[in-house]
């Protein structure tokens, strides 16, 4: 019956389009509908009419089931409580289900619980009114127990009053390309991580000393107390006082190694709310020897207030690379005018802007292009990769990494990172998944 | 003799090495001065009684090997024993021992670092004039600067001990 329905509306629209106003080519394979149809000259127009609109609806409704139960991306009617009220085979594919099996289940039981609340949050605005539509990267879990990632494209259905009647979901499975994102960007952390070890290594010295001061002192002290011990009838107060200053140079070397385990822990703890210039002191003490061997001024202009949520150890890498690069740069000054100034500040569009400004020979006008090229060095040592990672990581914080020529002498390394405006309630309100969105909070 | 009638003056940038330098001083029966800077040690009134200097090598402003040279040039006649952080200076120390009394590395042992002022003030007591030869400390504080400079590359040489 509906085979032929179909078969006879083909035709008769076919012959429609051909300007033919015939109501019957061939033969209905059934008696009913072809006495239906039987032309009748009074009648002929509205008959016409009527069949036309019919068969287009039907036919839309056909493309419709066809284009539900055969396309190449899950698609289901979901109720307004969650409830799968039709899913195609796609979809059945994707999450791991049975038809039946899911037809009993909500959308609320295959999501990651992770992701559920933004699911469910964005469901509400469109009850509401406040949006029509929505889309959001969520991952299901199947009926395996794996996680498929998948993009999700949500509309309500209404009814003639206005009143919410069905979702229609799209989803489509992205876990292949999730996957080759996620590989990317392990490389790029891997990648980010040997250039800080590389940039670690090659202030070894620095570090060596900053840990040995505090060791020298706390081994004079410690020989002193037990010499003062030994000759008998110690002053207390004195082994107090050598004991203190003991406790204080062990902290003092401790901070060295929690900033070098910072700055060489491989596996990243994600995004953090990090002080700027708390941070930027961490680094300029574990290079106090590097600049006083390179003879190096440093002056600190260092607003305390700034803070942003970012990866720590990222960071200082970026500072780390630019100071060393301003410091190499500055070599070729006399030893009394190599001045180094680390800046923390607002930038113009009221991000936070790190600058590092020094007094060496500047960038030439004909380099200005290249210094962001990779394997581009003027430096004897290194890779040339420094500037390029830097900027990968600025740009992965939302950040901008730029530089510019000093009115004066030597140039400018700058960059930007947006600014945390609620630094008390980031953890609490950090609902989304993604880590980098976190960054992106209260711009 | 009256060694603790000696003078030891301590320069280094690092307040808490400066402060045990100072302690351990003390308990060795000495007077002594402390400086966070080669400059702050020029500013000071001549001295001229017994005494020696314990100068850290590595400090902001001016360099220890720099200060020698000033040192010489004013004729500031006082034994010297150089501290560094680096393990790398070469070992023998024969043209260190022309100029500087002697040569530690950080940290240091007390009683190495007793036994090297008691001998800078015994040296000094021997032949009070030993430092007043600028010609030959020009030549070493040059050296001295670039074996300083060169300390991070020159990790394959050994160590000084003490």
């Amino acid at each position: 019956m509906l085979f032929s329905g179909l078969f006879e509306e083909h035709w008769y629209l076919h012959l429609l389009r051909n300007r033919m106003r015939l109501n019957r080519a061939i033969p209905s394979l059934e008696g009913k509908d072809a006495r239906e149809t039987v032309p009748m000259p009074d009648a002929m127009g509205d008959i016409t009419e009527h069949r036309r609109t019919e068969a287009a609806l039907r036919e839309s409704e056909e493309v419709c089931r066809a284009a539900f139960e055969q396309a190449a991306v899950g698609m289901a009617q979901v109720g307004t409580d969650g409830r799968w009220l039709r899913v195609n085979d796609k979809l059945c594919a994707i999450l791991g289900y049975q038809r039946d099996e899911l037809l009993r289940m909500t959308f609320q039981d295959v999501t990651h619980p992770e992701d559920l609340e933004v699911d469910l949050n964005y469901m509400r605005q469109v009850l509401s009114g406040e949006i029509k539509t929505y889309s959001m990267e969520k991952r299901y879990v199947r009926k395996d127990g794996t996680f498929v990632w998948a993009n999700l494209t949500v509309s309500l259905v209404r009814d003639a009053s206005g009143a919410a009647r069905n979702f229609i979901s799209v989803v489509e499975d992205i876990t292949a390309r999730k996957k080759a994102e996620e590989e990317l960007k392990r490389l790029s952390l891997q990648l980010w991580h040997a250039d800080r070890v590389a940039q670690t290594a090659s202030i070894t010295a620095s570090l060596a000393h900053e840990l040995n001061q505090p060791l020298a002192a706390i081994l004079t002290n410690a020989q002193v107390g037990l010499k003062l011990v030994a000759d008998g009838n110690p002053d207390l107060e004195e082994i107090r006082e050598i004991l203190t200053d003991i406790v204080e140079d062990d902290g003092r070397a401790g901070a060295v190694v929690r900033g070098l385990r910072d700055l060489l822990r491989r596996n990243v703890t994600g995004h953090e709310k990090i002080n700027l210039a708390d941070t930027i002191r961490q680094i300029v003490d574990m290079l106090h020897s590097e600049l006083l061997d390179k003879q190096v001024q440093l002056r600190l202009q260092l607003n305390p207030e700034l803070s942003v949520v970012a990866d720590k150890a990222q960071v200082q890498q970026v500072i780390l690379n630019l100071v060393m690069n301003a410091v190499e740069a500055m070599q070729c000054q006399p030893a009394g005018q190599r001045r180094l100034e680390l800046v923390v500040t607002y930038s113009d569009g009221g991000e936070a802007l790190v600058a590092v400004r020094d007094s060496g020979p500047g960038i030439p006008e004909d380099l200005h292009t290249k210094v962001f090229e990779p394997f581009w060095t003027s430096k004897q040592e290194g890779l040339g990769i420094g500037l390029v990672i830097s900027r990968s990581i600025v740009e992965s914080h939302k950040g901008r990494l730029g530089f510019a020529n000093n009115p004066d002498r030597g140039s400018t390394f700058y960059f930007t990172l947006p600014i945390m405006l609620n630094p008390d309630s980031e953890r609490q309100e950090a609902v989304f998944p993604d880590p980098e969105s976190l960054s992106t909070e209260g711009r | 003799m009256t060694m603790t009638d000696a003078t030891v003056f301590v320069v280094d940038d690092d307040s808490s090495v400066r402060k045990s330098l100072m302690r351990l001083i003390r308990a060795g029966g000495w007077q002594g001065e402390a400086f966070s800077s080669a400059q702050e040690f020029l500013a000071r009134p001549a001295f001229s009684g017994m005494g020696c200097l314990i100068l850290d090598v590595r400090m902001p402003g001016m360099m220890g090997p720099e200060l020698l040279d000033v040192m010489a040039a004013r004729n500031i006649d006082l034994p010297v024993i150089f501290l560094t952080g680096s393990a790398d200076l070469p070992k023998g120390g024969n043209t260190w021992n022309a100029g500087a009394a002697d040569f530690l590395v950080k940290p240091v042992d007390a009683e190495a670092l007793l036994r090297a002022i008691r001998k800078a003030l015994d040296k000094q007591e021997a032949e009070p004039c030993h430092v007043s030869r600028p010609e030959s400390r020009t030549g070493l504080c040059s050296d001295l600067v670039q074996i300083v400079m060169d300390t991070k590359r020159a990790s394959d040489l050994c160590p000084s001990s003490d």
